[in-house]
């Protein structure tokens, strides 16, 4: 494996010409997405519109909506409540009901919620609280909805087995739910 | 220790390069070659690197990473919004900050051209998902430099192309490196500074007058540390370097003050890199002391204690499982890894160059109470080396033992083509990795995954399964109601499946680093789940036995419906 010639090469000598196309990759990565208009989203807020904050409220999630409720908003017969594991940088609650359908609340910090919105992109969901962006429905028809207020930011995803021409919509369910849960939660907050 | 640097460098090219130690290498006037000749020489590096490239490029809208929001688009943001070019953030150097403005000129010259207002069009960008992309595109190619410099410095030190390409594709065909240098991040860039600097050592152990090529080294080095601050440590076999090329040439004085320069070229790097050392010094020691208290403290599942324990986890990673996801593969990677350090046991000096950064990086983690494994990227660029070189002297033995006391040993012979054939399928096995891997990330938020799952559990009839809650519902929305082999009752089953969000209270729960965390999932692997288990990105199916569960404490046996 190894060669066989005298001298010491100049390293450089082809290495010149593929720094060049490097420079030419690193130029193209810069406009491989600088095509893209700006969009009007709420993302485009400069930072400091809304203040952000790691912290997360001391709050049971599922205490926010009782089964009942969240029956009632969804349509659906919802039999139950478990602790849904981790949202983002936060805590959920998940309602059973069925179908099966799933509905986790998730209570996140809003720095969280700033550093998604970035990721996920996209239009702004309007009329749910100061800021929401959705995700969804993809390939399994889960929507997933994250809402803020200014110090409280919460995570709703709907998944499971529901027509497409069921009311309330996904989309609808998730935000109604998402408006509820952050009313109880400032409202707890005092 | 220090001697002569003609005797040094005549040492290295004449034996280490595989000439003929009866013709000088300096000797002589060089061969002239064409320009296409040597471009052929490193043309090969391409393909390990545009296969990176590529790949890397499919996998870059791979949704949601922890850090790039606030700790890498956030201070460029206060630099705009400022106009001061003080990111006011230094839990790391600056030197990402300025890569991530630069990417925004394009923006600032259209805006001019305009006459709109610029400070304003480029907040509007940096807050978008495009901007974001844009930067994630500007680091992988940054960071994949590291593969072009590991590539020319086994060239330029072995004078092999293959054994420089082997170097190349270990860290190119790396699923670590490949899902790391995908994040807007500091590990990757200093990756490609550590390459950077290994270059130019070697290139200062190997050239004539090769003393030159240390400032550069030093500059690197410099820009190391302003990307992240243990960077700092490539300065080390930078100053070793020239300790042993001036010592015995220059006097006791003139190597100091040679190394002096070397400290203080790499000091400038430092400061033009992260102007606060001077115009903001406060908040700089604010930022390094908190960061010194982070990885001194811990970092929830990544905790480990320092000392043995830390290093033998990373020894875990490093040796099993960075260079392939194979764990045969990547420890026999880690084995040649071995043998070349062996192999430079009759080159102390050169042993010492080399090896003294990965050596003090990685002691200098093990005092550490946090082990996160990007940190590790560093060192991959000088194990791949010692590697590539492992190999070829493996292959070389094996060749020189078939052809001794005369007549060929065909077994012998047969086994290093083994070798060879071998190191060629691994290399097709990682590179065919990567390929996947970008596939599943460009199938996110589809049906894909749980298609998988399903299949999996019909394929195993006689293993009982637990599917979660979530994990039920979604077997429903594709028609798997009924498969006899599921049950909802986790101790009923073998396995359990689950989506990784439903299985802790919080994401500071998953113990971090652990290999054989999970059997295998089923979801996007933009990132080693098993490593990362705390992802704040796209949730995912995971297997694994009941029993694992159980030592986890997972939510679905820990507790019950309301």
């Amino acid at each position: 494996m190894r060669g066989s010639s005298a001298s010491p090469r100049p390293v450089f000598g082809g290495g010149a010409a593929l720094l060049g196309i490097t420079a030419v990759m690193v130029l193209a990565a810069c406009q491989l997405f600088a095509d893209g208009e700006v969009r009007p989203q709420l993302g485009t807020r400069v930072a400091g519109s809304l203040p952000q904050s790691w912290g997360l409220p001391q709050v049971d999630p599922c205490s926010l909506v009782s089964v009942t409720e969240m029956a009632e908003l969804a349509n659906l017969d919802v039999w139950g409540t478990r602790p849904g594991g981790q949202a983002v940088d936060g805590f959920a609650c998940a309602y059973h009901a069925r179908g099966p359908v799933v509905i986790r609340i998730g209570i996140l910090s809003t720095a969280a919620y700033e550093s998604l919105k970035l990721d996920i992109g996209g239009e702004p969901v309007v009329d749910v609280a100061a800021e929401a962006v959705a995700q969804g429905p993809n390939g399994l028809g889960d929507v997933a909805l994250y809402a803020r207020t200014r110090s409280s930011a919460v995570q709703v995803l709907v998944s499971g087995v529901r027509s497409d021409t069921s009311r309330p919509t996904r989309l609808e369910l998730a935000a109604a739910v998402a408006r509820l849960a952050l009313e109880r939660i400032e409202s707890r907050r005092g | 220790m220090c001697t002569s640097t003609q005797s040094g460098v005549k040492d290295i090219t004449a034996t280490e390069r595989g000439n003929s130690p009866a013709a000088p290498a300096h000797a002589g006037p060089r061969m002239p070659r064409s320009t296409l000749r040597q471009l052929l020489r490193h043309l090969p590096v391409l393909l390990p690197l545009l296969i990176l490239l590529w790949t890397g490029v499919r996998g870059l809208e791979f949704g949601h990473h922890w850090d790039e929001r606030h700790y890498q688009v956030g201070p460029v943001e206060t630099m705009v919004r400022t106009g001061r070019f003080l990111p006011q953030f230094y839990g790391y150097p600056s030197f990402n900050y300025w890569i991530s403005a630069a990417s925004l000129a394009t923006d600032a010259i259209a805006a001019g051209a305009r006459g709109e207002r610029v400070r304003d069009r480029l907040l509007a960008t940096i807050a978008t998902h495009d901007y974001l992309l844009r930067l994630r595109a500007v680091y992988l190619v940054l960071s994949a430099l590291a593969v072009l410099w590991v590539y020319l410095a086994v060239l330029s030190w072995r004078n092999s192309m293959p054994e420089a390409m082997l170097a190349a594709a270990l860290i190119a065909f790396s699923w670590e490196v490949a899902y790391h240098i995908r994040w807007v991040a500091t590990d990757g860039v200093l990756m490609q500074f550590g390459a950077l600097t290994l270059l130019l050592l070697v290139l200062a152990q190997t050239r004539p007058q090769g003393e030159r090529w240390l400032f550069p080294a030093a500059i690197a080095a410099g820009l190391g540390a302003g990307t992240k601050y243990p960077g700092g440590l490539l300065l080390v076999p930078v100053l070793i370097a020239g300790g042993l090329l001036w010592k015995g040439r220059v006097g006791l004085r003139g190597c100091v003050y040679r190394l002096a320069g070397l400290c203080g070229l790499a000091g400038l790097a430092f400061v033009l890199s992260t102007p606060a050392v001077v115009l903001d010094t406060s908040a700089l020691i604010e930022g390094i002391r908190y960061e010194i208290a982070h990885y001194g403290g811990g970092h929830a599942g990544h905790s480990v204690r320092r000392g043995p324990q830390h290093a033998l986890a990373m020894a875990d990673y490093l040796g099993l499982a960075v260079f392939s996801c194979y764990t045969p593969i990547a420890a026999a990677v880690a084995a040649f890894a071995a043998v070349g350090v062996w192999s430079l046991r009759k080159r102390p000096r050169l042993a010492v160059v080399l090896l003294s950064f990965p050596v003090l990086y990685l002691l200098y983690f093990a005092t550490q109470k946090a082990m996160v494994v990007r940190n590790l990227l560093v060192v991959v660029p000088f194990l791949a080396v010692f590697a590539a070189r492992g190999a070829a002297w493996l292959a070389a033995w094996l060749e020189a033992a078939a052809r001794r006391n005369g007549h060929p040993s065909l077994r012998l012979v047969w086994l290093r083509y083994g070798l060879l054939a071998a190191l060629g399928f691994a290399l097709a096995v990682n590179a065919s990795w990567l390929w996947f891997t970008a596939a599943t990330i460009q199938q996110r938020q589809t049906a894909r995954f749980v298609n998988d799952a399903i299949a999996f559990v019909q394929a195993r009839p006689q293993t009982v399964f637990y599917l979660s809650p979530r994990v039920a519902a979604h077997f429903a929305v594709l028609g798997a109601t009924d498969l006899p082999n599921t049950t909802n009752r986790p101790r009923d089953a073998e396995r359990v499946l689950l989506y990784a969000q439903e299985a802790m209270p919080r994401w500071q729960d998953w113990p971090a680093n652990r290999r054989r965390l999970t059997e295998r999932w089923f979801g996007p692997h933009e990132v080693n789940f098993n490593i990362y288990p705390n992802w704040w990105g796209d949730d995912r199916i995971v297997l694994m036995s009941t029993a694992t569960a159980a030592d986890l404490d997972l939510l679905i046996l820990t507790t019950e419906q309301r």
